[in-house]
This record gives C-alpha cells, structure tokens and sequence, in this order.
C-alpha cells in the first residue's frame, strides 16, 4: 500500500462524507463550511491524479472566489439560523427521489466499472508530459492552440454573468428615481 | 496513481449527493451549493477519463467548467439576492408562481 | 357533330335560366315567362335536331356500328379501378334521347302558355332543362355511376317540380314523399353497383352485360336493379308517390311523370337485358309486378274524381304493361309502348292542362263536362290521345299493347294468367279513360255558372304540341316492325280489341248524361288503402324504432357514453394537475427519475448493440 493510495483513501472518505454534511447540515453556514472541507479534498485529488494546474484553481476560484461569495450572501441575508426544512417534504416524496438516487448511482457506477479496463491511446502519457516540462507547460500548450477559440469564447460568457448579475442586483425603481 | 477509475466512484458518490441535496433542500442557498458539488464531481470525472486516455481535453473541459461554475454561482446568487428582496425568503417552496 | 351536343345544350339552357333567376331575385327585377321559355324551348330543339341528326346517322346501318362512344374525361381512379366519364349512344339510347327531346321541347313550348302567369318562370324552365339534362346522362351513360348520376339528377329535378309552389304545403310535402319512395328505390340501384363492382370488376354497362357471372349473382344484381326500377317506374310496392306527384305543374307530370322520367326503369331493363335473360325468376317476378301493378293501378284509376289523379293511375297501369312485356322477355315491345305511350299520355296530360287551364285550376271531372264545344282543339286531340290508349287501330296504342297482351300469352315466358290478367286491366283502361272522356268532354255540363262563362280555347302555344302529339300518337305506330306473328295473334287482336270498344261502349252509355258526383268506393279512391298501411306500418313502425333508438341508443349509450369522455377527461386531467405541483423540487424529482430511465433505456441498448452507439 503506497502513500499514493493512502492519499486516495483519505482525501475520498473526506469529499464523500464532507458533501454529505453540505447536504444535511441545518444551517447554511455550515454547510458552506463542509463545502470548503470538500473543495480541499476535491483539490488533492486532483493533485493525485497529476493535475496540478486543475488543483491549483480548484483551491482559487472555489474556495477564494466562489466560497466568499456565498458566506458573503449567506451573511446578507441573515441565513444563519437552522433551517427545518429537510423534515418537511414528504415521506412517499423521500421514498421515491432516494430511490431514483440509488438507481441512478448503480447504473452510473456500473458505467464507472466499466471504464477500468480502458487502455489510453492518447499521446499525452505521464512520461510526455514530464518530458514537455509539467503539467501546467503541457496544458497551456493545448489550451492556447487547440482551444484558444473557446477560451475567447468564454470571456463572453463572463461578461453576460456580470451583466446579468448587476441587473439582478439593481434596485427596481432606481431608473425612475425612486427610493424603496 | 495507477487506477484513475476509482476517483471515478468517488465522482459518482458526490454527484448522486448532490443531486439529493438540490431535491431535499429549500433553502437556495443550499441547493446551489449542492449544484456546486455536482459540478465538481463532474469536473473530478473529467480529470480521471483525461488521465485514463491520456490526453489533455478533460482537463481543459474542467477548466471551463469552473469558469462557467463562477458565472453560475454569481448570478445564481444575484438571484436569491433578488428573490430575498421581493419575497423575504430564500425557500424555493415560495415560488408557486409557476402553478397558477 | 358530337353526341355531347344533345347533353349540352340543356345544360346550357339550365344555366342561362338560372344565373337569370338568381340575377332577377337580387334585383328584384321581374322576367317574362316568355322569355326564358323561348330559351329553354330553344336548347332543348336544338338537342332534338342534333338527335335527329344521329338518328339519321344511324338509319340503314348495321347493328354493330350503331354504337359511339365519346370519352369526356377521367372520373374515378383508384388504384387499379379506373372510370371514364363517358357518353355512349346506341340505338336505345338514341330512341330515349329522341323520345326525351322531342316530347320534352313540345312539352317546353306548351310550358310558355301555362306557365304564363307564373311569378318565377326562370327557376322553372331552368329545373325543367336540369330535369333534361339529367334525364339525357341516364339514357346516355355509359357506366353505372353515370347512370346514378342521371337517375339522383332527375330525382332532384322530379322533387324541385313536383314542390315547385313551395307555398302549398301540401305540394311540398308531395315532393318529400316522391324523393323518398325514390330513395328507397335507388338503395337497390347503388347494392347492384356494389355487386357489380365485387363481381366484374367494372362498372361500365357493355362490361357488365358480357360479364360472366355466377347465376347467383346474376340473380342478386337483376334483383336488385329491378328493385331500383320500381322506385322510379311506380311500381307496386313504391307507387304511391306518382299519384301525389301530380302536385307540380300539368307540364312537368306529362313530362317528368308520363312521358319520361318514370320509364328510365324500362330503359334501365333493357339495358341489363342479356342478364335478365339468364335470370328467370326475376323476370317472372317482373311479369307479376308488372302485371299486379297495371291492374290495381287500372281498379284505383276507376274510382278517381282528380282528371289528373285518373292520367297517374293510368301512367302506374301502362309502366306495369312495360314491365310485364320485359318480363316475358319482350324487351322490344316494352321500348316500342315507352315510346307509344310518351306520346300519347304527354298529349293526355297536356290536354288535362289545358283543361284545368281553361276551367281555372279545376281538376275535379265531376266539376267539369260539355267542353267539347267549347275546347274544339284540345277535345279532338284527347279523343285521339284516348283512341290510342284504349289500343284501337291504326292509332299508335295498338300496336304496342296488343304486342306486349299478345307476348304475355305467346312468349315462352309467358302464361294465361299473365294473359288474362292483362286483357282485364285493358278492359278496365277502356273503361276509365272513357268515363273521363265522357265526363270532361261530352255530358252536360256540371260547371259553375261563373267559371263557365270564361272558358276559352288556349292559345296556339298550347294547342300546337297538342296537335303534333296526336299526329305522333296516330302513327307512331308504324314505327316498328313486328316480327313473326304467331297464328293465334290476330285472334288476340281481335279480342283486345273487342273487349275494349265494348267496355269503351258500356262506360259511355254509363256516363253519357251523367250530371251529378258519382258516390265511389273510398277504399278504391283512396288507392286501395295502400298509403294507410304505409303510413301505418312504416311510418308508425319507424316512428316506434326511432323512439326506441332515442330512448336507449341516443340517451342511453351516446349521452352517457359522451358523459363518460368527459369524465374521463376530467379525471386524467385531474391526475395530470397532482404532477403540477408547482414545486421545483417535485419537478426535479421527476426529471432526475425521467433521466434514470432513459440512461437505462440508453444503456440496456448499447448492452445489446442496437441503438446509435454501436457495441
């Protein structure tokens, strides 16, 4: 049993019951404090599978952008009180969407278990990779030639969210003047 | 790491998670952060099929996802935000506009 | 020159007529009777010579170029049925066409001076050249459907005259009555078609008589186009609706119902003839009916008080001889009296019209008498209308009755109780037709004085048709060419004959000076009693099973059957709304359960490699 492994284990076990406790902690707060427990082990697991640049941005844009944002609106609107709301729907409701759950967590681990015996046939083995000079030297290689369209493209959609959100978040009647 | 596939188990685990907590939960606020986990176990998917065929694609496919994640976050919390002001709640049970 | 001329022109002369009278309504302006009876009269002479051309055409040839077939254009095609739109003129068709044009363009003219008086005569010369023109399609067809078509057009020409005064609604209800004893009929004309299309395969007419078919079948079609004949020829069981028919104008009974459109069922028989033949219990039963027929129709006829209710009854009793000389197999002669008798009841009618005419709408011949003076013209012309209907030679009747009393005896379908039963309705004819003679023209006169005072001959415009129809119906005659007397056939002659001028003899001794109203059997005046059981059996039975149909059928499955679509539709759309919940997180549910089952779908077909993905 390698480190490596060990690793794997750990870091697994802490996404798996960190998501659960985002899913059934009371309050907002915490659960966007298991959020942040998730997103670390999200990013060592990256790292394990030898994306460091993907684990480096997971630690920057979730959890130093994302995460902020959240506790920041989760503290304007005064979401710390516990919330009862998991006990509220009904039993048959549960019942039906655990159910569908389970179903498809089945068929998509069998789908999981099906890819162990795939054999890669792209070129971009460890050993090519370490060859190129790392991993963040390899992607931006694909990233600025193969992929430099879609990048722009993606500026666009930045763009629209901002503009969206400062729509969203502009006060009804400030065009006519008005106070509310 | 030698055997990718298991992350994808992992990716499968948090991304049936997730999915229960955006059906369970009220609260907004909780809901998008379950849609953040389930974006992230895609993400942790795409990472571990880059790995398994050797190729990059994945890996810039979960860079976009990000970048579209942080769009989504904003205005899905520029929504509650706006949905906080008009009706004092962030429970999605408040809106039966739909209904009627 | 084309055959379609002689379909055409009144076809012309219906629309021109008609866009008139629609015109006139809208403006409101008034037509002279004159006018459009000038139009009408004129198409239908010019249908007459285009006849008379092709009759002259045909004349001395032999029989097999007598045939000209003129295709017009594809009607029905459906797979590998195929139907042509087609005239077809052969030497029977060419006889009613001439039988039909002729009479009809005198009938049209005399039209002009009876219809003088009349507030739309447009819209009735406009139905009156419908009427030619669908008659013309019957005997010119070339196929069963075009036949229909001619054989519905002239019903509904029949039932827009019959009810012309749509005031009266008695008139009116004349009209219904006529359309649907019609329609009773036509029921056995469109199952033969079926027939015929199941069986042959065709539906053209010359196909169907070279067809070959089971005797069976045979059986069923003949049957059943019989039946379609006695619908619109006035046989027993639907006859009743001719007498009452008499409620249109004179002109229009002497054309649609004495000279033409009533014997389209003879036409109709002879033109299936090489089937009947191969079927001869439908022709025995053809004889019966025929012969049953003429002779109830002749005993009714005898008791009428109606001058033009007696001209009906003797129309039903000469179709029933037409039909007993088809059943015996003389088709011949059963033409031969469909011509002789056109001429001779056309010119009976038109003289009861002009009667009517002169007496101010009176039909009653007890109301009538000693008009002989005073109607000069139309009493000479009747007399020889009458001559020829009590069958006394030369005059055209004659010859064509006394060859169908004689073919009801000699034929080898004939027998002695056809034969007897045909020798007493002529003795009856003899007898009604002299009683009406007699009672209109020559006893004293029964008249109101102030109706007496006015009545005057017609004017030419009447008394000419008058006076070609009696020329006609005197040597019409010698038209025809009979073939191979039997030995015993003068002998019938001579009786026929006999037993006629003698019942003739009693019936004018009888009413010579009759000179108040007759007290007649009311079973007899009332037609035997037959409208009653009708309307008792019938009506009253179908009232009964319509009552029964509302009450169980229409009530009881359709409107709890419609009450249970619509519950049904509540109900489901009551269990589609509990999906509607308006909560977002039902919705999700239901997607994520949605999604589930179609990966599974998806997936269970990648396992078996049929769907897109391949294996």
């Amino acid at each position: 049993m390698d480190w490596i492994f060990v690793a794997f284990i750990v870091f697994s076990t802490i996404a798996i019951l960190g998501s659960l406790m985002v899913v059934l902690q009371k309050t907002p707060v915490s659960s966007a404090f298991s959020l942040v427990l998730v997103f670390f082990s999200f990013s060592g697991l990256y790292a394990l599978l030898g994306a460091h640049f993907i684990a480096a941005l997971q630690i920057l844009v979730y959890t130093g952008a994302i995460m902020v944002l959240f506790v920041f609106v989760i503290m304007l609107l005064g979401q710390d009180q516990p919330t009862s709301d998991l006990k509220d729907s009904s039993l048959l409701f549960k019942g039906i969407t655990l159910l569908g759950a389970i179903g498809l967590l089945n068929v998509l681990l069998q789908a999981a278990l099906s890819s162990k015996d795939i054999v890669g046939k792209g070129v971009y083995t460890e050993e090519k990779i370490n060859e190129m000079g790392g991993n963040l030297k390899s992607i931006s290689e694909v990233l600025f030639k193969d992929y430099v369209f879609h990048f722009e493209l993606v500026s666009f959609l930045i763009l629209g969210a901002i503009v969206a959100t400062v729509a969203l978040a502009k006060r009804k009647n400030s065009l006519s003047g008005g106070v509310s | 790491m030698n055997d990718p596939w298991l992350m994808l188990i992992v990716s499968c685990t948090v991304f049936v998670i997730g999915l229960i907590g955006v059906i369970f939960r009220k609260n907004l606020l909780v809901v998008l952060m379950s849609i953040e986990l389930m974006l992230n176990a895609v993400n942790l998917s795409f990472v571990a099929f880059s790995k398994i065929h050797h190729v990059l694609d994945g890996q810039i496919n979960a860079l976009f996802v990000m970048t579209v994640a942080a769009a989504e976050s904003a205005v899905g919390l520029g929504l509650v935000i706006a949905m906080f002001r008009t009706l004092k709640t962030a429970d999605s049970d408040q809106i039966q506009m739909l209904r009627d | 020159m084309s055959i379609l001329l002689i379909v055409l022109f009144p076809l012309i002369g219906f629309l021109i007529n008609g866009i008139r009278y629609i015109i006139s309504t809208k403006k409101g302006t008034k037509i002279s009777s004159q006018q459009s009876g000038m139009i009408a009269t004129f198409a239908m002479v010019l249908s007459f010579l285009v006849s008379v051309y092709y009759y002259f055409q045909f004349n001395g040839q032999s029989n097999e170029v007598k045939l000209i077939d003129q295709n017009l254009f594809s009607w029905i095609k459906i797979g590998a049925f195929h139907l042509d739109f087609a005239l077809r003129l052969d030497p029977l068709s060419l006889l009613f066409s001439l039988i039909i044009t002729g009479v009809g363009s005198l009938i049209h003219l005399y039209s002009i001076g009876y219809m003088k008086e009349d507030a739309s005569p447009a819209k009735y010369f406009s139905y009156l050249n419908l009427f030619c023109f669908m008659m013309l399609n019957l005997v010119l067809g070339s196929s069963m459907p075009h036949v229909f078509l001619g054989w519905e057009g002239v019903g509904l020409a029949s039932y827009l005259l019959i009810g012309y005064w749509n005031l009266d609604v008695e008139k009116v209800m004349a009209g219904q009555k006529a359309f649907v004893m019609n329609r009773i009929g036509d029921l056995g004309f469109l199952i033969a078609m079926f027939v015929a299309y199941k069986y042959v395969g065709s539906l053209d007419l010359i196909e169907i008589q070279k067809s070959t078919m089971s005797p069976f079948v045979v059986t069923v079609f003949t049957g059943l186009v019989f039946f379609a004949c006695t619908g619109k020829s006035a046989q027993i069981p639907l006859f009743t609706w001719l007498p009452d028919a008499m409620a249109g104008p004179t002109p229009v009974s002497a054309l649609i119902h004495a000279a033409t459109m009533v014997t389209s069922g003879v036409y109709l028989l002879n033109r299936i003839s090489p089937l009947l033949i191969q079927a001869p219990q439908v022709l025995s039963v053809i004889a019966i009916v025929g012969v049953t027929t003429a002779f109830i129709a002749a005993i009714i006829a005898c008791a009428q008080k109606d001058i033009k209710k007696i001209l009906a009854y003797s129309t039903i009793s000469q179709l029933g001889f037409m039909f007993l000389a088809c059943g015996v197999g003389a088709f011949d002669a059963g033409v031969f009296h469909v011509m002789t008798h056109a001429f001779f009841k056309a010119l009976m009618f038109l003289g009861a019209g002009s009667v009517i005419h002169a007496l101010h709408e009176e039909q009653n011949i007890f109301k009538m008498g000693g008009l002989s003076k005073k109607l000069p013209i139309t009493t000479i012309t009747f007399v020889v209308g009458w001559a020829a209907i009590l069958g006394i030679p030369p005059f055209s009747g004659f010859f064509s009755k006394d060859e169908i009393i004689i073919e009801s005896l000699n034929s080898p379908y004939g027998n002695q109780v056809l034969f007897a039963m045909a020798l007493l309705t002529a003795l009856l004819t003899a007898f009604y037709m002299t009683r009406l003679l007699v009672l209109v023209f020559f006893s004293p006169s029964r008249m109101d004085k102030d109706v007496e005072e006015h009545v005057h001959e017609s004017p030419l415009v009447m008394t000419f048709p008058l006076i070609v129809l009696a020329v006609l119906s005197l040597i019409g005659g010698f038209w025809h060419h009979s073939e191979g007397a039997h030995e015993n056939s003068q002998m019938i002659m001579i009786t026929s004959v006999a037993v006629a001028i003698l019942s003739a003899g009693f019936s004018f001794y009888r009413y010579r000076k009759f000179d108040s109203e007759e007290q007649t059997n009311n079973f007899i005046e009332n037609g035997l009693g037959i409208n009653n059981f009708y309307n008792n059996f019938f009506g009253k039975g179908v009232t009964i099973v319509s009552k029964g149909l509302f009450r169980w059928i229409e009530a009881g499955i359709i409107q709890n059957g419609l009450k249970f679509c619509t519950w049904a539709v509540e109900f489901s759309g009551n269990v589609l709304k509990s999906f509607q919940v308006g909560s977002v997180q039902v919705y999700l549910m239901m997607m994520v359960l949605l999604g589930l089952s179609l990966m599974i779908w998806v997936l269970q077909g990648v396992m078996h490699g049929v769907l897109i993905y391949g294996k």
